[in-house]
């Protein structure tokens, strides 16, 4: 206990500086804004944000990136609420409750319950991450070349996984960025690979003008392209006359909704455990959180009939699992150094600029840092919880902003944020052929996120790779001798096993089910 | 949809390819003057692997759409059908705005590109103007005095002033 209060007492002293605050509090008002717009999302604000935070302290561009990731994942609920659109992906099943709360006149009290739902996920999972951080530093300490390889592995494998349908496309994705990740000087010769003799390439491809691209303008592009299908105007247009909430004062928040939450503790505490849980899981991400969470809460109520016609568990549920995840997702970036996903891999260059290393080592060396980030994210999620109960009825005008505008507006931000980098017109054209390459491939359902993550989990992946196999003298029974590293060999063979066995068992039944329909004939 | 399951086939066939190619020409596009004769130690070890990947996964991919195995698109994807025209003109025209921010400065192509995205978006009335020089100003403020973000000196500046 009193390490914990030492450790947020250091936490407190280091944000204490005016640039860091100012960062906490202007990337989660940004986070805030920028969640409410359907079709914006945390990752294109990151992607244009992330070189600006490069001349900030460590901190300061940190507490930045995270109150947009933390705000965006809050207000993701109001669009799904008022207009049945969510305002971030993971803001889908919010709208399964919300959306009919609100039909029902309940738009009050639905956006306090999600704000308050979120409010305690997310408080939850910084707790998680105080506490289990530090004692998976501790224990990494153990960890050589062989068990990083190995736990890097897995995350790629659940990462695989978890993409249910986009098994190919997920892992031709991830060859790419693990591809891009290997152009430059490298390797163990330091010889130049893949740069076809130009100087631009020697120092590899930067992860910036890669994220702009594919994030911010592909995204610019689809937007634009919705806004002139009138599939975006006119589904707003149409929930505007239809919704009598939005834009008037029913968009207030409902002060009775947030003792409502409190009437079901079994469910909050469920679903938080879920988004902890599967949050800190490197790849899997809130979507699965969400869904566990959502589905097991429905299993559990009284009245499951109830479930997607404005039950406010089934928000509870939603809301409280995907913010849970915030905090818990940190968890292995911090200390393992190995992101789970995209945001994070984002997040990670942050402390790569300035010679910053996530991981065990970050503990010792760097120990004030992570108590800033602890307490940086304590206070983010108090100030957006107080910032949403208070301008809620403006945020909800967000949602209305003309997706025209925000699309050339992105593309702009996207031409000084490639150049800002380097002061480079090479990384703005490398922007652009990704962003060419970004739009082509979710225009032919092709996932972006898994190429991110996999640009940054390379080099570790080869540095950790060329380490063991010189260790062992090229021999891969390395993998197996080590206790730590043959648990994460074991546990992905039990899970592959796992996989394969219900794939065969869903195989047979079907082929049942066709003999059983086929009988009568 | 038909159209689509042949656009992927061409699309992730054409990477595989080029992974391909990559692969089976690793002497000629890496410098191997190591002497090194382990496997593991050499610098095209590590992309040949992700090389395989690519390539494997992608000719996979091929053979699913020519077997049109339905896949699903993103949520933003599925709501809007594509304008390539829109697209293509909207990315030529970042291309030229990022050339003439040599030639004009920084302020003049930002608002130039934006009054013409604006145009092509569909947004012609008066808003345009507003809304171009209001985002520009804005843009500039941000970057240029706030963040100290230096840009070249305007080509035709210098141009002027020398014919001066």
């Amino acid at each position: 206990m009193d390490i914990l209060l030492n450790n947020l007492m250091s936490g407190i002293s280091e944000i204490a500086h005016l640039n860091v605050i100012l960062c906490l509090l202007a990337g989660s008002t940004l986070g805030v804004v920028i969640g409410a717009i359907p079709g914006l999302g945390p990752a294109v604000a990151i992607a244009v944000l992330l070189p600006a935070t490069f001349s900030m302290t460590p901190l300061a561009g940190l507490s930045l990136l995270l109150g947009i990731y933390c705000g965006a994942w809050y207000s993701g609920s109001i669009p799904a609420i008022l207009i049945n659109t969510p305002g971030t992906p993971v803001a889908v099943l919010s709208t399964y409750d919300g959306y009919p709360m609100a039909r029902q006149g309940l738009a009050k009290r639905a956006l306090g319950i999600a704000f308050t739902s979120s409010f305690i996920g997310g408080m939850l999972s910084v707790l998680v991450l105080i506490l289990l951080a530090g004692v998976l530093a501790g224990f990494a300490k153990n960890f050589g070349a062989a068990e990083f390889t190995m736990l890097t592995l897995f995350g790629i494998m659940l990462v695989i996984i978890s993409s249910r349908g986009k098994v190919l496309a997920t892992s031709f994705m991830l060859g790419i960025g693990l591809f891009l990740s290997t152009v430059g000087l490298g390797g163990a010769t330091g010889m130049p690979r893949y740069t076809f003799g130009t100087t631009a390439l020697l120092n590899g491809i930067p992860l910036v003008p890669v994220v702009l691209g594919i994030f911010a303008i592909a995204q610019a592009l689809i937007l634009i392209e919705s806004s002139l299908t009138g599939a975006a105007t006119q589904d707003t247009a149409a929930r505007k006359k239809d919704d009598p909430s939005i834009g008037n004062q029913d968009a207030g928040v409902n002060w009775q909704s947030i003792k409502a939450v409190f009437e079901y503790p079994r469910t909050l505490l469920r679903s938080a455990g879920f988004g902890v849980g599967i949050g800190v899981l490197p790849g899997v991400g809130e979507f699965l959180a969400q869904f566990m969470s959502y589905v097991t809460a429905k299993r559990a109520s009284r009245s499951p009939e109830t479930f997607g016609k404005g039950n406010p568990e089934g928000l509870i549920a939603s809301e409280t699992a995907n913010n849970a995840v915030t905090g818990a997702a940190l968890v292995p970036l911090l200390a393992l150094g190995i992101p789970g996903e995209a945001l994070t891999a984002m997040m990670m260059s942050v402390f790569m600029v300035h010679n910053v290393f996530p991981g065990p080592r970050l503990f010792e060396q760097s120990p004030e840092l992570v108590n800033g980030i602890y307490v940086s994210m304590l206070l983010m999620n108090i100030f957006i919880f107080v910032l949403l109960l208070s301008l809620t009825r403006w945020c909800s005008l967000v949602t209305r902003i003309n997706p025209k505008v925000l699309g050339v507006t992105i593309l702009a931000l996207a031409f000084v944020g490639a150049y800002s980098v380097n002061l480079s017109l090479v990384d703005v054209w490398l922007a652009l052929g990704f962003g060419v390459f970004g739009y082509l491939a979710r225009r032919l359902g092709l996932p972006v996120f898994p190429l991110i993550l996999a640009m940054v989990l390379g080099p570790i992946i080869e540095t950790r790779l060329r380490q063991s196999l010189t260790i062992s003298d090229g021999s891969l029974w390395i993998f197996v001798e080590r206790p730590i590293s043959l648990a994460v060999v074991s546990i992905m063979a039990l899970i592959l096993i796992f996989i394969a066995s219900s794939a065969i068992r869903r195989k047979c039944a079907r082929k049942k089910d066709e003999a059983g329909i086929m009988k009568p004939l | 949809m038909v159209q689509i399951h042949s656009l992927r086939a061409v699309f992730t066939g054409f990477i595989s390819l080029v992974a391909c190619l990559l692969m089976f020409n690793s002497d000629k596009v890496v410098s191997l003057q190591s002497t090194e004769t382990d496997l593991y130690r050499s610098p095209v070890f590590f992309p040949t692997l992700a090389l395989a990947i690519i390539a494997v996964t992608g000719i996979a991919l091929v053979i699913q759409a020519f077997k049109k195995v339905p896949f699903m698109l993103d949520m933003d994807c599925e709501d809007s059908s594509p304008k390539l025209f829109i697209s293509a003109s909207l990315l030529f025209l970042f291309l030229f705005y990022s050339l003439s921010s040599n030639w004009i400065g920084y302020l003049f192509s930002t608002l130039l590109f934006l009054m013409t995205a604006f145009f092509l978006s569909g947004i012609r009335s008066k808003v345009n103007i507003v809304l171009s020089a209001l985002i520009s100003l804005s843009l500039y403020a941000i970057f240029v005095w706030l963040l100290d973000i230096w840009f070249p000196k305007p080509w035709l500046a210098s141009l002027l002033a020398n014919s001066n």
